[in-house]
């Protein structure tokens, strides 16, 4: 049966890819911000005329929509935070994190 | 960020529409066509068809005894990534059900995690396909936040796929260029 490593764990921790956001940063465009004006103003989008190429999908994502997925990624976190604690002190070789 | 009062939920649908115009520009084009103009009061019926053209396999239907609906979703970029994660080489017979695990883990962050829209989730594993079965909650669910993570899944899905086939080109050249050393 094959053994836990730590070492290579600790390897394969250090050479894994860095992680990318789950969402681009939100930008501001000044073409969506006519489109934004036009519905404040007219209550209405005609969506026929809009240039679907003349804006990317950063500048139509709201502002602390990333949130959503930072508030998720720092809950499972503290879940497995919260697993280790509960471990027995006997059943951990050596307290390396915590 | 553009000073309207109501932006978060129109840059939602927005964004909705770009996703699909990036992968099938028609598709939009036949959505736009049966709703061609956006108001307040009609954004979450627009996302439907934007929904249906993104998700082609989606099916709905009602849980008469909960009373709620529920959401059967397979895709074949899902699809792809399993099959071309469970092809691989597998000398201790625990891949299949690690890739499991990780497109569990997966769904889990990017449908359970940001709303509460679901509130049961099933999965299904057949040799070639991932079946999901999500049941809505009557209470919480968010349609147009929900369906913006579903969206994001299947962009986070598609380029974990061509993290995977990028790895197995790299494997072949490898292994092609070992045997030209060889012979």
């Amino acid at each position: 049966m094959l053994e836990f490593s730590k070492e290579h764990f600790a390897e394969l921790l250090l050479a894994a890819p860095p992680k990318e956001p789950y969402v681009t940063a939100p930008e501001h465009s000044a073409y969506v911000q006519t489109l934004m004006d036009q519905m404040k103003e007219s209550g209405e989008l005609d969506l026929a005329r809009i240039d679907w190429d003349a804006f990317n999908l950063h500048h139509v994502t709201p502002y602390d929509y990333e949130k959503l997925y930072r508030r998720t990624s720092e809950g499972w976190a503290n879940g497995i935070i919260h697993f280790c604690k509960k471990t027995p002190v006997v059943l951990l070789q050596k307290r390396t994190f915590f | 960020m553009y000073g309207f009062e109501y932006e978060f939920d129109v840059l939602l649908v927005l964004r909705l529409m770009k996703i699909l115009h990036e992968r099938d520009p028609e598709a939009l084009k036949r959505a736009i066509e049966s709703h061609s103009v956006l108001t307040l009061d009609e954004l979450e019926l627009l996302i439907e068809p934007i929904i249906w053209s993104l998700f082609e396999d989606l099916e709905c239907d009602v849980d008469e005894f909960e009373e709620t609906e529920i959401m059967r979703l397979t895709h074949p970029v899902i699809n792809s990534v399993y099959i071309s994660a469970t092809q691989q080489q597998d000398p201790l017979g625990n891949l299949q059900s690690a890739w499991q695990k990780k497109i569990q883990d997966i769904t889990e962050f990017f449908i359970n995690g940001p709303t509460s829209s679901v509130y049961r989730l099933r999965y299904d594993f057949s040799s070639s396909e991932v079946r999901f079965e999500m049941w809505l909650s009557p209470d919480y669910h968010e349609p147009l936040v929900f369906l913006n993570t579903l969206a994001d899944m299947l962009l986070y899905f598609e380029k974990e796929l061509e993290r995977l086939q990028e790895n197995q080109t790299r494997k072949e050249a490898a292994r092609c260029s070992l045997q030209r050393t060889a012979t």
